[in-house]
């Protein structure tokens, strides 16, 4: 990508890409760089896109383009895997901006390079890379932050991208910060006013991790974390066909995806890595995050191989 | 966005009927040869989900304040009812309130109908008290406060999103006076006694046609019994955490054994007006 490099003051590093930027970003790591995979400009975006190929209440997406409008914020314009385009709406919005742009806007532009992210969080944990996967309020990050507890290093928060090399499924680093609910930050005995909230009036933060693992990691294993309403833990390996499916149903932003040309590719992804990674269900009790018992569990099925 | 009617809404303040419906429903639609799990009903995704947001809004509701979240809620309706032509039924367990711009958080744009449960409020205290794991007097207490919501807390991420259910005056009218919407009520004391008729007329209202020997298979499928077996068997995921069990007696007038005559007053010198309006103040 050809672009004048004094345009951009901010370079950062996330999901192994160069990312260039006019605008600061928190939570990403600072990076010097001379050619960027992606950059991120301020600009004016129009209103829709030409022939939508998918929509939803806050975006459009075609198979090059993605447009995601939030009220009273900002707009976010991803084009061809390689340039996000931002125009602020809301002078009042400072780092808010970054909450989007590490969540729906790098999802819907790691899909249009055609990779695979999943919704999780991974760490590596005795050389082993682990990807903790599930819906919104299963708990990924709050258990991948009690494994950096015990020792692990982080690989990604919230978007674990999984990448292959040489027949092995990776996942690849993604950016050094979590982002965690206060009561979260309590349970793992942090003070969240230490922390900065990841928006102005949400009680969530950003994280910084320290021991964060800057190069890609074999995968060994992916849980994902449901909840119930029952006292019990639920504990099954899946096989064959669940595999797919669970990676599929556990793709970050799948339904951006649909119409647009991209699942083929996406589906032939999680063929590859189904066979390569051992994936345990685990649904939770509801009532009260029993963080402790649930990483007891985890750790037991990873003693097992 | 086209405006289709598709979307039926199973509403109810808590613990009034709507779950059992729902079974009801579920073992109608399906017509199976055995009563259908309980932990495997006909879709009628709480209007409060999360996932439901999440997916229609391409926006984690996790990265949004819970008053943006209830800004969009109207939207995320609408584009549910925009990738179907089938109808969808939602159980819901907010008030039907207006947002700050005055437009309803339900849009009648695109409901089809609404099923309102109503139970009477001294049951529903007893009963709530149970699925909260909380005192009687705590029970009372949310009930006659109009602030009241579930998933409030700002500090952590609930599994649902806010719901504000006002107090349960508030609660009944808001939809039955307010909403204006095409509403049939179900007293939860006529489906005990009145079984097949109450049931019969619901789902006639909205819009579906099934012979008696169904209705009536449908409804052997998911009584009391049936229900309350399956849940000892293999327990209920819709159950709150604390409590013990969700369907615990499922009768009416529970509360002459249970409340005492202060708590009594309490209900009554709040809701008496809409409790004579069904028939519920104490003689």
């Amino acid at each position: 990508m050809n672009v004048k490099i004094t345009d951009y003051p901010y370079r950062y590093k996330a999901f192994n890409l160069n990312v260039f930027s006019q605008l600061p970003v928190a939570g990403l790591a600072e990076h010097e760089c001379e050619k960027p995979d992606i950059i991120i400009r301020e600009g004016v975006i129009p209103e829709a896109i030409t022939n939508p190929l998918n929509k939803g209440v806050l975006f459009q997406a075609g198979a090059e383009e993605f447009l995601l409008k939030v009220d009273g914020l900002a707009k976010f314009y991803v084009q061809k895997g390689e340039t996000i385009t931002v125009e602020i709406t809301n002078k009042d919005s400072g780092d808010d901006i970054s909450a989007f742009i590490l969540g729906t806007v790098f999802g819907a532009l790691l899909h249009q390079r055609r990779l695979l992210p999943l919704h999780g969080s991974a760490v590596l944990y005795q050389e082993k890379g682990i990807v903790f996967s599930g819906n919104s309020g299963a708990g990924k990050s709050t258990i991948a932050a009690a494994f950096l507890e015990k020792g692990a290093q982080l690989l990604a928060d919230d978007i674990s991208l999984i990448g292959f090399n040489n027949n092995e499924a990776q996942v690849i680093p993604a950016f050094p910060g979590m982002k965690i609910w206060e009561d979260s930050l309590k349970v793992l005995g942090k003070k969240p006013d230490k922390y900065n909230p990841i928006r102005k009036n949400l009680k969530k933060y950003l994280y910084p991790v320290e021991t964060f693992h800057t190069k890609e990691a074999a995968i060994s294993h992916i849980f994902i974390i449901g909840t119930h309403n029952l006292e019990t833990f639920e504990i099954a390996g899946l096989q064959g066909i669940e595999k797919f499916n669970a990676l599929k149903n556990n793709t970050y932003f799948f339904r951006g995806m649909n119409k647009t040309g991209i699942l083929e590719k996406h589906f032939q992804l999680c063929n590859m890595l189904a066979p390569k990674v051992k994936i345990t269900r685990i649904v939770r009790p509801n009532g009260g995050f029993m963080v402790e018992k649930l990483a007891e569990i985890i750790l037991e099925k990873l003693a097992e191989n | 966005m086209s405006n289709k009617k598709n979307i039926v809404w199973l509403a109810s303040y808590p613990k009034s009927g709507n779950t059992w419906f729902r079974i009801f429903l579920t073992n109608l639609l399906e017509d199976g040869d055995e009563p259908a799990d309980i932990n495997a009903l006909y879709p009628t995704t709480i209007a409060s989900s999360r996932s439901l947001f999440d997916e229609a809004a391409g926006v984690p509701s996790s990265d949004l304040t819970q008053d943006e979240v209830e800004r969009l809620r109207p939207q995320v309706y609408r584009y549910m009812s925009e990738i179907t032509s089938e109808t969808i039924y939602h159980k819901i367990h907010d008030a039907w309130i207006t947002l700050s711009d005055e437009t309803p958080l339900i849009p009648g744009d695109i409901t089809k109908a609404v099923l309102y449960f109503v139970r009477n409020p001294l049951d529903i205290a007893v009963s709530f008290a149970h699925h909260s794991a909380t005192s009687i007097d705590k029970a009372i207490d949310m009930m006659n406060d109009p602030a009241f919501a579930f998933c409030s807390r700002e500090n952590k991420l609930h599994n649902q999103t806010r719901q504000r259910l006002l107090t349960w005056s508030l609660h009944v009218t808001s939809w039955t006076d307010r909403s204006g919407l095409p509403l049939h009520i179900i007293r939860y004391e006529d489906m005990l006694t009145d079984t097949f008729n109450t049931f019969k007329k619901a789902i006639v209202f909205i819009g579906l046609n099934y012979p008696d020997e169904k209705i009536l298979k449908a409804l052997e499928f998911s009584s009391f019994e049936k229900i309350k077996s399956q849940e000892q068997e293999k327990g209920f995921r819709e159950k709150a955490a604390k409590s013990v069990s969700f369907f615990r007696k499922g009768i009416a007038g529970d509360w002459q054994r249970t409340l005492t005559p202060e708590q009594v007053n309490r209900i009554v010198s709040n809701h008496g007006n809409m409790m004579e309006r069904f028939g519920y103040l104490p003689t």
